[in-house]
């Protein structure tokens, strides 16, 4: 077993917003609520842009000899987590989440499953433009469906692993 | 570690004075959480898109906060923090870390917790969850460890002690015999009687 030295260091991010003065939660959550919104315009566009390169890339509309690349695909899904605060409540950075998890398995397993991903993709788009307005069983649902999707692909991948063995 | 009662809205923090750094290789999302940040009456906001850039700044400046995406290219967060937990100079080595991450299965939650950060956060990060943290960290008081394969604060968050009769490794562990019950054993009779089914009269 190695040896650990335990020690206390101080904490000085306690001392500071502690020193008096400053602003209560209240206002300064309600001010930085605010102030992100500034950002939303850009964050939208940046989420549009990413879909229509998932979907020229990856997505059902792509062609067939499209180089497969997950770990882009992985970047490309945690670029609209990034900036998905914007669409708070959509359901979008769950969808993305799940791309993240199909784009994992494809790279951990050197597998990749054109439909399984396209769906995704399909998923994200409607997210996008409807996920606000969608009622929170059907979100679920959709997410649900996802994951299912994902399953049924990291079975596959089982299976055909065992089969050769 | 101190028992953390929750963040309340009337609480007053003042975070004009801390040193705080931002590193994010996606500039809308160091964007956000800057403007954020910034409206919490944060004045020294070091921005940083590449783990190069932020060690520029931990080396010459003496920072209070850490706010690291753990996913991002050529040099990861996770690294960074490594770097910071071992090759930093004091006080920055000991800086208070926070992870954001946006995609957290379990493996990405322990590289939070493995490399020495305080916390992980997932992402995308609210502007009250972000302001939460910061609270939360800031009473932290776990120690720091310092070992071979681990530097950071203790990762042990529960303390419910060895099992009975077992003495502790830990030198403020009790000893094993204090977990012989400390009031008289119930009889047989009194355990039958609590085992009993009794009707219950609706």
């Amino acid at each position: 077993m190695t040896e650990a030295r335990l020690f206390r260091v101080s904490n000085r991010l306690k001392m500071l917003i502690h020193a008096g003065g400053g602003l209560t939660v209240r206002d300064a959550v309600a001010r930085a609520d605010k102030a992100v919104e500034a950002s939303f315009p850009a964050a939208l566009g940046s989420i549009d842009a990413t879909l229509v390169e998932l979907e020229a890339s990856y997505g059902a509309s792509a062609p067939a000899d499209a180089p497969r690349d997950p770990r882009r695909l992985y970047l490309l899904s945690t670029q609209i987590i990034d900036v998905a605060l914007c669409l708070q409540g959509s359901g979008i950075d769950d969808g993305a989440r799940q791309l993240c998890d199909l784009a994992d398995h494809c790279a951990e397993h050197g597998v990749w499953d054109r439909e399984a991903i396209a769906v995704h993709i399909q998923a994200l788009f409607l997210l996008r433009h409807t996920g606000l307005e969608m009622g929170a069983d059907h979100r679920r649902r959709m997410l649900r469906g996802l994951r299912q999707v994902t399953a049924k692909c990291i079975a596959a991948t089982a299976g055909s692993a065992s089969a050769t063995g | 570690m101190s028992e953390h009662r929750p963040l309340l809205s009337g609480d007053k923090l003042n975070l004009e004075r801390v040193n705080f750094l931002l590193v994010d290789d996606n500039l809308q999302a160091l964007d956000i959480i800057g403007q954020a940040v910034s409206a919490f009456g944060v004045r020294n906001i070091f921005k940083c898109q590449s783990a190069k850039e932020a060690k520029e700044i931990i080396k010459r400046t003496a920072l209070d906060f850490a706010l690291i995406d753990g996913e991002m290219p050529v040099e990861n967060g996770y690294d960074l923090v490594r770097w910071i937990r071992r090759e930093a100079s004091e006080p920055n080595r000991f800086v208070p870390v926070v992870v954001v991450t946006g995609h957290t299965p379990l493996s990405r939650v322990m590289q939070g917790r493995d490399c020495g950060a305080h916390f992980t956060v997932a992402k995308p990060v609210t502007p009250k969850v972000l302001l939460e943290r910061i609270f939360w960290v800031a009473r932290d008081e776990r120690n720091f460890v310092e070992s071979d394969n681990y530097v950071g604060p203790d990762r042990r968050f529960k303390r419910l002690g060895p099992p009975a009769g077992i003495d502790g490794r830990r030198k403020d562990d009790a000893r094993g015999q204090i977990g012989l019950a400390s009031e008289p054993n119930l009889s047989q009779e009194e355990i039958n009687s609590l085992m009993k089914p009794a009707k219950v009269a609706l």
